[in-house]
């Protein structure tokens, strides 16, 4: 609809009626009014049908009786308001605002006039009188939607969305479902970046004209604020299905393709709208980003060098262009288009840092702070500079000026790429510096911040780990690399790192665990020795030696592990009954006089001659040995130190050092008085020493160690024989029988029958009765029975059978 | 005991004849008196004897390239009345009257039968018997050697199973051997203890067969003229010196040690005792170590030591 008909339907309410025919005969004024309303009603009957020229004409014979009226009566003022809003019909304004200025007062006081008056005023241009006049005419009716119409499209244009769409909005309830205001006050919203009511204004007016496509543009426009490009995308893509010339549009789709990059369909696009706009630099450039995207840095460079032919004040296309020949390595190209940018854009801090990397890749790290320098004068905040400075300065040993810098461009941008790159790897290197050094606090704050800012710096998390474990503190460096593992779960050498602190701190089943995420890991010999040491908790001792040994050839100082290891498996071995194996092979150890498992190894070794009961000798040298080191521990040895002169008294017993045993011995019931095996053993000893002195007839000697040993063993009937032995040598025969013959009746020693045999036979003349007693000396398999056999044998032979 | 006298004038008279027959020996120092005194070996008679003598002092003086003279002795009064008159340098003397002779004399061989220097002796009768059981309370003949003849069949030869003197209801007491064969196979006697192979060649039965008696010795009567020659005379002795003639000692040999020890053992116990053994001493059973009570352990957590310089040195990289 457009102004004219409303001004058109706006003179029907001005019409006379038929009353006024009837009362009185018509005037010529009022004929000619008649006439006027007659031919306006044709002229809107016309215009209604169609018949442009037709309503044209009706209404021009209408304004030609309403001249004639208003000449015959100036006063008229209907004549005047049906003559104006004819013109405004035939929009001549200029003829409508000659006529009302002939007649000011008559317009000052009709309020009607005044609206019709403000119509005619903007449309001859004179925008700001007309506004006024429309907005009292609105005071008085805000039914006026022609007025409201007007203003609308006046605010609109003077950026004054409020008011547009305060009047849009008001126009729209006396006029509703009218798209074009719909679609302006869409525009107001968009402009006032109220997006949602802006798509639903949108959105309602494309119900209402399905059409209209600079809405749909608009609405694929709001899609792409909202950075929902794939409805942009869709709606950008049916405008173009309606008309494929549209340049914005089709910039627009590739703007929204490279937003999602798409980068092929972005090219495509943006190829069409600089081929429909050959001129449009931008076109060309992000054609250019967009070639570069899809690794054909050839064919972008010449759109971005025709963006900087078309746009010679635009520096970007030359940014580009040097980032491109950086990329590709060639310095002194990239240089050239990053200093011709720079011409273009001198301040830009962003073309003066590009400028300084270029400069800090050609290594020329003077330059490139010079650069630095000025995008800092041009820039204090720029954080991308504090952070290139920071690098530069540390390339070149300013170790803490470059990481402050890094640390001031963190502190201007959190997110900057660089400063989460270099800052945490130049804490490390300093870090690592400081540490060996041997400032493990400053090391371990240089660290802390590292891992602060990433969390998966290998090396920091490593290094931090590290620090915490020589310290000791094992569970802060298990949290640091749990922390770490939880950003990057697949990393193998935080796996072995966290298996080589479990098994630091003893936990081999979760060792065993992470060690299997840690194939692949770098250090192979580490992951060895934490290999080794796992196989080892679990008594895989073969497997766990050969994980020591790779751990040792890949250069990994394995401690004295492995001589554990082997200790661990010269126990097993023993415990599995295969003594002479590991005794053999705790032979084959290599260690040290001096170093602290050797008595251990020496402990094991004796147990292992004791178990298998020869290697007396070496069992006495090592348990000499074994003496000087009372306070070794571990593998179980610490009961056996402590009774090393126990032991040593037994093995010289076994080795027939008789004397020397009873020394030994005698040391230890020192201590362990009450200890049964040392007693039984000296009870051995001495019942031995006393019958080496008994063979030799030293029977006061003898006699004096059996007393010994009946000290020990007060009950201990074989030493009651043996003394009683002793007895017999010295001639007092009956008092050893009798202790023979008590002996025989309690079973305990084998000899008493056949000494009271031979004291029968030899002293009491009892022949046959020693006979008898031989006998069952034999029978029960005593061990001096060939004493007996041919005693009776004897017998036999000179009495007969 | 008259009769045994006038065998024994005989006897010298007749060595005497056949010694000054004898010419002179390359040595023409004093000659040397050899008496042999061996009442166990069995001669048919004197004669027999002291041709034995002779063949003995022969085939020594021959060795010894010493000039010897033998005489035969059945007595050992009459030898020991030679020996304490200096007229004996030498003896043949019977093993169990060694233990007497004291520091008399030193021995220097052993007479060899052709069973040894130590043939068996036995218990021998007229007839078979399994054991002396049986003869318990019979007559026994034995040849008086020594003082201590008794203790030493009791304790020697029958091992001081019995005191004979009181298992055997009698003892008859012979000079020789020949003597006693003689009242064997007339019945006088039961038993006798002889060497062993005498049986054989008497024809009397084996009953127990003992122990070996020593063969006698061949002593150097101390301080004696023999005593300097003593090394010649054991020198003799090196490669054995056999005597000619079929005689019960075949060859000379050097002394065995240890065989008069044991007679002389028997002889200082009273009849039927011989030395008390020893007791047999109970040793005890080799100690053993209670292993059990040092129970080794493996330790299986080897904590790795911290790393140490192991720090790792990032890289910066490009954006």
């Amino acid at each position: 609809m457009t102004a004219r008909t409303l001004v058109i339907v706006g003179c029907l309410f001005l019409l006379p009626t038929d009353g006024w025919a009837d009362r009185v005969k018509p005037s010529q004024t009022q004929q000619l009014y008649s006439d006027a309303m007659e031919l306006i009603a044709e002229g809107q009957q016309e215009k209604a049908s169609g018949n442009d020229k037709q309503s044209r004409r009706a209404f021009k014979k209408a304004h030609k009786k309403l001249s004639r009226l208003l000449a015959l009566s100036p006063r008229y003022t209907k004549a005047l308001t049906a003559d104006v809003e004819v013109l405004l019909y035939l929009g001549r304004s200029a003829d409508a605002l000659k006529l009302l200025n002939k007649s000011p007062k008559t317009v000052a006081k009709n309020w009607k006039l005044k609206h019709l008056l403000g119509i005619h005023l903007f449309r001859a241009g004179k925008k700001k009188r007309g506004v006024r006049l429309l907005e009292q005419a609105l005071r008085r009716d805000s039914g006026l939607f022609d007025a409201h119409y007007i203003l609308v499209g006046y605010y609109y244009k003077e950026n004054k969305c409020g008011k547009a769409i305060k009047h849009g909005t008001a126009y729209l309830k006396l006029r509703p479902k009218d798209p074009n205001i719909m679609g302006v006050i869409g525009n107001c919203h968009l402009k006032r970046k109220d997006l949602t009511a802006a798509t639903k204004a949108f959105e309602r007016v494309l119900a209402w004209d399905p059409k209209n496509l600079p809405v749909r543009v608009n609405l694929g426009n709001i899609f792409f604020q909202k950075r929902q490009y794939n409805e942009a995308i869709a709606i950008y893509n049916q405008v173009l299905k309606s008309r494929t010339d549209l340049s914005p549009v089709h910039y627009n789709l590739a703007a929204s393709y490279y937003a999602l990059e798409r980068w092929t369909k972005a090219e495509q696009h943006f190829g069409e709208s600089s081929r429909l706009e050959p001129k449009r630099a931008s076109s060309h450039y992000f054609r250019g980003l967009s070639l570069v995207e899809l690794d054909r840095p050839k064919q972008a460079v010449g759109h971005l060098q025709k963006a900087a032919s078309l746009d010679r004040t635009d520096p970007w296309p030359l940014v580009a262009l040097a980032e491109i020949a950086q990329h590709r390595k060639r310095l002194q190209e990239a240089a050239d288009y990053a200093e011709s940018a720079l011409k273009r854009a001198p301040r830009n801090e962003r073309i003066l840092v590009l400028n300084g990397m270029i400069a800090r890749k050609r290594k020329l790290y003077a330059k490139a702070l010079q650069w630095y320098d000025r995008a800092l004068a041009s820039s204090p905040r720029n954080s991308m500079a504090y952070a290139e400075r920071g690098f530069v300065r540390f390339q070149l040993g300013h170790t803490d000026e470059g990481i402050a810098d890094l640390e001031t461009a963190r502190t201007f941008d959190r997110r900057e790429r660089r400063v989460q790159l270099w800052l945490p790897v130049a804490l490390t290197k300093r870090s690592v510096v400081r540490l060996r050094r041997g400032e493990n606090a400053l090391a371990k704050q240089d660290l802390l911040r590292a891992v602060d800012i990433r969390p998966t710096l290998n090396e920091a998390v490593w290094n931090l780990a590290l620090l915490y474990d020589a310290g000791e503190a094992i569970g802060d460096a298990q949290s640091v690399v749990r922390r770490a593992i939880q950003k990057r779960p697949a990393q193998p050498d935080l796996a072995l790192l966290s298996a080589y602190l479990h098994v630091r701190g003893g936990q081999y089943d979760l060792a065993l665990q992470a060690l299997k995420r840690a194939a692949g890991a770098s250090d192979t010999g580490l992951r060895w020795l934490v290999q080794g040491a796992v196989h080892s908790h679990f008594g895989e001792y073969d497997a766990a030696i050969n994980a020591l040994q790779q751990a040792a050839s890949h250069g990994l100082n394995t401690g004295d592990t492995l001589s554990r290891v082997r200790l661990d498996r010269a126990v097993s071995l023993m415990e599995k009954k295969r003594v002479q194996a590991a005794l053999t092979d705790l032979r084959s150890m290599e260690l040290d006089s001096r170093a602290s498992l050797e008595p251990v190894r020496m402990a094991l070794m004796a147990v292992a001659h004791l178990r298998l009961g020869h290697g007396y000798n070496e069992a006495n040298r090592l348990l000499e040995r074994l003496r000087r080191h009372p306070n070794a521990s571990g593998w179980g040895v610490s009961e056996l130190l402590a009774d090393v002169d126990l032991l040593l008294g037994y093995v010289r017993y076994r080795l027939g050092e008789e004397k020397a045993a009873l020394k030994a011995i005698d040391r230890h019931l020192a201590t362990s008085r009450k200890d049964a095996q040392s007693r039984r053993i000296v009870v051995a000893i001495l019942d031995g020493l006393a019958e080496r002195d008994h063979a030799a007839r030293r029977f006061g000697k003898a006699a004096k160690k059996a007393r010994r040993a009946l000290r020990y063993a007060p009950r201990n009937a074989r030493i009651q024989h043996n003394e009683a032995c002793i007895q017999y040598g010295r001639g007092e025969y009956k008092k050893a029988a009798k202790v023979f013959r008590l002996l025989m009746a309690k079973k305990n020693v084998p000899e008493a029958p056949l000494n009271l045999a031979l004291y029968l036979d030899d002293v009491a003349g009892k022949g046959g009765d020693a006979a008898l007693l031989y006998r069952e000396y034999i029978e029960s398999g005593g061990t001096a029975r060939e004493i007996a056999r041919r005693r009776i044998e004897r017998k036999e032979r000179i009495f007969g059978q | 005991m008259v009769n045994s006298s006038w065998r024994v004038v005989c006897c010298v008279l007749t060595v005497f004849c056949l010694l000054g027959l004898k010419p002179a020996l390359a040595d023409d120092g004093p000659v040397l008196e050899l008496g042999v005194y061996t009442p166990r070996l069995y001669f048919k008679d004197n004669l027999q004897r002291t041709r034995f003598a002779r063949e003995v002092s022969e085939s020594l003086s021959k060795a010894t390239q010493l000039p010897i003279r033998g005489r035969a002795f059945t007595q050992l009064r009459d030898l020991r009345a030679f020996m304490n008159a200096g007229r004996l340098d030498l003896g043949l003397l019977d093993a169990g009257v060694l233990s007497n002779m004291g520091s008399q004399v030193a021995v220097v061989g052993t007479g060899a039968s052709s069973h040894g220097v130590e043939p068996g002796f036995a218990v021998l009768a007229k007839d078979d018997h399994a054991g002396i059981r049986s003869l318990k309370g019979s007559r026994l003949a034995l040849v008086k050697v020594g003082p201590r003849e008794l203790s030493l069949i009791s304790n020697f030869s029958l091992e001081g199973e019995v005191a004979v003197e009181k298992y055997f209801g009698n003892i008859r007491w012979g000079s020789d051997m020949a003597e006693v064969v003689r009242w064997l196979k007339s019945g006088a006697v039961d038993c006798t203890l002889a060497y062993a192979h005498i049986a054989q060649r008497s024809g009397l039965s084996v009953v127990v067969p003992l122990r070996g008696m020593p063969m006698p010795r061949l002593v150097v009567v101390r301080d004696s003229a023999a005593a300097p020659h003593r090394g010649r005379i054991e020198s003799a002795l090196d490669n054995g010196l056999a005597i000619p003639g079929n005689w019960p000692i075949r060859r000379l040999l050097h002394q065995q040690k240890g065989a008069i020890g044991a007679l002389r053992n028997a002889e200082a116990q009273p009849s039927g005792r011989r030395t008390v053994r020893r007791a047999v001493w109970s040793p005890a059973p080799t100690e053993s170590l209670d292993l059990k009570r040092y129970r080794l352990k493996t330790e299986n957590d080897h904590r790795i030591k911290p790393l140490g310089d192991r720090w790792r040195v990032p890289v910066f990289s490009e954006l």
